[in-house]
């Protein structure tokens, strides 16, 4: 197969220490990918400690009914800014720096395109985060008019602005992603369909950055308008429709939930193979997947108010049938991975890497959320215990917490000797993983049963049912045991950037143990 | 170095977000907006004047919790009053279902869901204070993080069938709550349902007394006219109070002792609202499970109650002041009270123990 | 919903299904990690795995749409007459046995009954009835969910979304819960569905006021 891209060498840095060779002011003004990249994962990092710190004051008043520590209004203060920053200025950031991070390399190229789109972007999530924290927004994240026209302080309307400054910062960040992509097929001179599939993760994921954050800055721009009773198009009291805005943000509130997921998916497509020391089992299977789930998932949000949108008749049936297709795209991405993995042994070294290591647990959790979204998707079921029940955030915390937050520590523990020339301490990133593990499948678990016996979201305080009661408990222990994770990491990070072992070669190196492979190194472990 | 950095900025970042979002957290304000014009024009909802409630349920539906009689007890005690019955309880002629009946005993779910409610495994809200002669009903939201909030009047446009809002102007007295028991104070709380009626529950005939509130008459204005013409009664002064959210534009009534006051009480809002009155000591019981999930579905009694008012819609109450003594009117919606929904009907010389303008807390 | 039509064991296959995928999933990936077996899989294995997860999800949809398209049969239909914007409700009061307009509000339940007379916070209902709901909004987007008869429903201001169910057959209590964010007192925001032999109010003619 001569000329097939090799996925497990495209990932092959030297370590050196980025931290040293680059000045605080350079590190905020380089263009160079890398740099971007590291920009952006760290904010991202920063905006997931105050995610997290939001979701352990909420986990400790939930532990037990009553009210013990806040009331309802600093905790629902506290939901809206867990579900943003974390979705917005978390999740989405961070994959979209790691993608910028891998893609020069991986596409051949010498460096990033439009790197000032990624530089404007980067401003524009900082003011947007300072103005959602000063606003204090209490609207849930899903922001729904007209509740979100009449709450919180007349100072609501930095909230407003900051969301349509998180929309304009998701569409410059899209900008780059798709002009790489670009430039690898101009420099190239290569068809398409031989484009390696990071370039295909940045192209949709771009496209799908510049297509629908418009809609989300528009969104905000109107609820803006409508706050200063210049219009009058989400109220209803003043004549207009909450339809209408449910129909608009959810256009973009479903291709939000592939922001992040798919830059992931692309960095995992060329991760996998290095740890694994193989080739990945099938490359067109990724772009098909790709394509699909791009047409698709503009194609589904409605499912999303299924049971707030009853006309009746094949309106309905159209999204259900669109939704159940857009599974077949992801299972595609899963079937690949998993089939890369049944290619050869998996040696000893590759089962005890750290990055291997979350990217298992991250597979692992993307099966459990995928599969469960078969159940989401379909009118009949959805109506009964699944919407807006505890259900539903068993979902997107599978997909969140689960494949989102295992991946970004898959890719910062891989990329940390590459930028700091140093490996960290396997012990804490052991502890890290086995802590996080179990605590996000609990989590995950605990969130399903609440779901399936009815309890509802966003409410500070339960019914003391039997059932709630032990649920809640576990998923709050399992909560701060997430928290306490997340700790370790900080540590492991803070205190092997300082004193970690210095690497000079490349540590991920992996022996290929694919039988009758020409490139097979020999093995170096006796058979289990 | 940069990492440094990078570490000192997470913990500046993430403690001053938690400070300013959990106890620094703004007090809760909510503006208004309706669309039941257009629901009464699609039949859904009966138009002004024309909503009745339904008799067939009665209030056996609600249970009381038994740990209100504790409480009850407690709060008559401090003001050194009569501490009367239960509330709900002493009711003449009115088909008080016991809580026995079996139909509403024991709520259960159905078998698949495998869900058991007991009304009794209500755990006591740790933040409730009501020690001390506090105004108990905005102790109830001494929360981390929650200042009191002022009664914000309607700034949204909303049109209820009538018309506009009335923004309840701000420092209405009906935010500032007397704090003192006195000795004086009727601690008469609820004693016999109202009688007639059609805005209410059963009919009893006959005016009930308790301690210094004699309920006359209770209903819309017509049936109200009716009854004062049957019973030749005339009233002695009218006092016209409107519900807005978040208050009621008239917070204090005063009539002398002896007299007889019609209220008339309008929602001028855009949300439903309940009107009752009652006096401190069974407000103050009931406190403790005021913000608990279970609250609507438990019964809260007292001694004149409309359970709700569209928007729109009229109730007038007419009522015989006996004693000197002041009573409190709220509507006990969730969070509407803490909102600024409550008002004082107090007679004269009451009004030397209140602090000029304002309440101490 | 799937209470109303008696389906409800057949969720008990979906949730097989999903579950055995996820197993599927998550066994074939550990077998990878853990065991020596090696198979290159060909790549018609996932042509076949991509035909079959399509046949499930498909089957999916069509055992919803079954089950949604005779639920929602039984739902009269709305007209709008253009020309002054009025909705009239068909209550095809044969069907059922009682019909309600529930009246959601910060934060509380207004269920009223097609006489005008209106229950605060409790519906009341014989055993085993048929109930046709009319579901409100006041002010915000709220949520309806009856977990003992398995519906939930959202509503926005100036919608009205219908729903029916058949009420269980023992008498008692059943929750009543909002399920959108709709306020501060959003956790309060419960109700009753009582189910008793005592008189409710019957449907006259149709229609309100």
């Amino acid at each position: 197969m001569a000329g097939e891209y090799k996925y497990q060498e495209s990932l092959d840095w030297q370590p050196e220490d980025l931290f040293e060779k680059y000045t605080f002011k350079e590190m905020l003004t380089s263009s160079d990918a890398r740099i971007l990249g590291i920009k952006g994962m760290l904010l991202a990092l920063i905006m997931l400690g105050v995610g997290g710190i939001m979701a352990l004051t909420m986990r400790l008043e939930l532990m037990e009914p009553g009210i013990q520590f806040i009331g309802p209004k600093p905790y629902i203060n506290a939901v809206t800014i867990h579900g943003l920053i974390m979705v917005l200025a978390y999740a989405v950031p961070f994959a979209t720096s790691s993608l910028y991070f891998i893609l020069p390399r991986t596409l051949g190229i010498r460096n990033i395109q439009n790197a000032w789109a990624a530089h404007l972007s980067f401003v524009a999530l900082l003011i947007s985060a300072a103005l959602l924290f000063i606003s204090r927004p209490d609207f849930t994240w899903a922001f729904y008019a007209p509740l979100s026209l009449r709450v919180a302080t007349d100072m609501i309307w930095m909230a407003y602005v900051s969301i349509i400054l998180v929309g304009i910062s998701e569409f410059l960040g899209g900008i780059p992603l798709i002009s790489t992509a670009f430039a690898w097929k101009r420099e190239s001179g290569k068809r398409w369909m031989e484009m390696p599939l990071a370039g295909w993760g940045a192209l949709t994921g771009g496209l799908f950055l510049t297509i629908s954050a418009p809609m989300l800055s528009i969104v905000g721009v109107i609820m803006l308008t409508d706050f200063l009773q210049i219009t009058a198009i989400y109220d209803p009291a003043r004549g207009g429709d909450a339809l209408t805005f449910l129909f608009m943000s959810w256009f973009y509130g479903h291709p939000a939930v592939y922001l992040p997921l798919i830059p992931l998916i692309a960095v995992l497509y060329h991760m996998l193979p290095k740890m694994l020391g193989r080739n990945l089992w099938s490359h067109t299977s990724g772009i098909v997947a790709f394509t699909a789930l791009f047409f698709l998932g503009f194609g589904v949000w409605v499912h999303h108010f299924q049971p707030n949108f009853t006309v009746h008749s094949w309106l309905n049936f159209f999204y259900q049938f669109t939704t159940m297709l857009i599974i077949i795209p992801s299972s595609l991405h899963v079937f690949n991975w998993v089939a890369s993995m049944w290619q050869g042994r998996i040696s000893e070294e590759t089962r005890r890497a750290i990055p291997f290591k979350f990217i298992a647990g991250a597979i692992f959790m993307i099966i459990v959320g995928g599969v469960n979204g078969f159940l989401n998707g379909l009118i009949s079921v959805d109506t009964d215990f699944i919407h807006n029940t505890y259900w539903l955030p068993a979902h997107f915390h599978a997909m969140f917490l689960g494949f989102i937050g295992m991946m970004s520590m898959a890719v910062f523990y891989f990329l940390f000797p590459y930028i700091t020339g140093r490996m960290f301490s396997y012990r804490l990133a052991n502890l890290h993983f086995w802590i996080w593990m179990p605590g996000i499948f609990v989590q995950v678990m605990m969130m399903f049963w609440l779901g399936m016996t009815y309890h509802p979201r966003w409410v500070v305080d339960y019914l003391p049912l039997p059932e709630w009661v032990s649920g809640q408990f576990w998923l709050s222990i399992a909560g701060f045991a997430n928290g306490f994770g997340f700790l370790i990491f900080l540590i492991n990070v803070l205190v092997s950037v300082r004193s970690g072992e210095p690497v000079s070669r490349d540590p991920w190196v992996m022996p290929d143990t694919t039988p009758a492979s020409k490139d097979s190194a020999p093995v170096t472990n006796a058979a289990e | 170095m940069i990492i440094r950095i990078w570490a000192t900025l997470m913990v500046l970042v993430v403690g001053g977000v938690w400070l300013l979002a959990i106890p620094f957290s703004p007090a809760p304000i909510l503006k208004t907006g309706t669309v039941i014009s257009e629901y009464r024009a699609m039949g859904l909802v009966p138009d002004v004047g024309n909503i009745t409630e339904a008799e067939d349920l009665g209030h056996g539906v609600f249970e009381v919790p038994a740990e209100d009689a504790g409480h009850l007890a407690t709060e008559s005690a401090k003001g050194n009053m009569n501490a009367s019955s239960m509330p709900g309880m002493k009711m003449e002629g009115q088909t008080m279902p016991k809580q026995t009946q079996q139909s509403m005993a024991m709520p259960e779910m159905d078998s698949t869901s495998g869900m058991k409610m007991t009304d009794k495994s209500m755990p006591k809200s740790s933040d409730m204070a009501t020690d001390g002669p506090a105004m108990s009903g905005m102790a109830g939201m001494k929360m981390v993080g929650e200042t009191m909030p002022k009664p914000t009047g309607m700034t949204s446009d909303a049109t209820v069938s009538g018309g506009k809002m009335d923004m309840a102007p701000q420092g209405t007295a009906n935010q500032k709550m007397p704090v003192m028991m006195k000795q004086s104070m009727s601690a008469g709380n609820d004693g016999p349902k109202e009688s007639s009626g059609s805005m209410n529950t059963t009919d009893h005939g006959g005016d009930d007394a308790s301690d210094g509130l004699v309920l006359i008459a209770q209903g819309s204005p017509a049936e109200v006219d009716e009854i004062l013409v049957k019973k030749g009664i005339a009233v002695d002064t009218t006092s016209v109070v409107n519900m807005v959210e978040w208050g009621f534009d008239s917070g204090m009534v005063m009539v002398k002792p002896g007299q007889k006051v019609r209220m008339k009480i309008t929602n001028t809002g855009n949300i439903p609202h309940e009107f009752m009155i009652m006096n401190m000591a069974a407000m103050n019981a009931i406190n403790y499970r005021l913000t608990r999930p279970d609250w609507n579905l438990l019964e809260h009694e007292a001694f004149s109650e409309v359970p709700f008012i569209m928007p729109g819609d009229r109730v007038d109450f007419v009522i015989e002041v006996d004693k000197p003594g002041m009573w409190m009117y709220m509507c006990m919606f969730p969070y509407h009270m803490q909102m600024g929904m409550m008002g004082t009907l107090l007679t004269p010389d009451m009004m030397g123990e209140m602090n000029m303008g304002g309440m101490k807390m | 919903m799937q209470n109303a039509l008696g389906l409800l064991d057949d969720q008990n296959i979906l949730f097989a299904v999903m579950l055995g995928l996820g197993l599927l999933g998550i066994g074939t990936m550990f077998f990878a990690m853990f065991t020596p077996r090696r198979w290159h899989i060909p790549y018609s294995v996932e042509i076949v795995f991509a035909g079959i997860i399509f046949t499930i999800v498909m089957g999916g949809a069509y055992y919803s749409q079954k089950t949604v398209s005779q639920y929602w049969a039984d739902i009269p239909k709305m007209e709008e007459e253009a020309s002054n914007k009025k909705i009239t409700i068909d209550y095809k009061s044969d069907s059922f046995d009682t019909a309600v307009s529930a009246y959601l509000y910060q934060w509380g339940f207004i269920f009223i009954n097609p006489d005008g007379s209106a229950s605060r916070n409790a519906l009341s209902v014989k055993p085993g009835a048929r109930v046709l709901v009319h579901v409100l909004a006041n002010d915000v987007i709220h949520g309806f969910q009856i977990p003992a008869v398995h519906i939930t429903t959202e509503v926005d201001p100036k919608s009205v979304r219908s729903i029916w169910f058949r009420a269980p057959d023992k008498p008692g209590k059943y929750l009543i819960q909002c399920m959108d964010y709709c306020g501060i007192g959003h956790h309060q925001m419960k109700a009753w569905l009582v189910v008793t032999d005592n008189v409710v109010p019957k449907i006259e003619n149709g229609g309100l006021g």
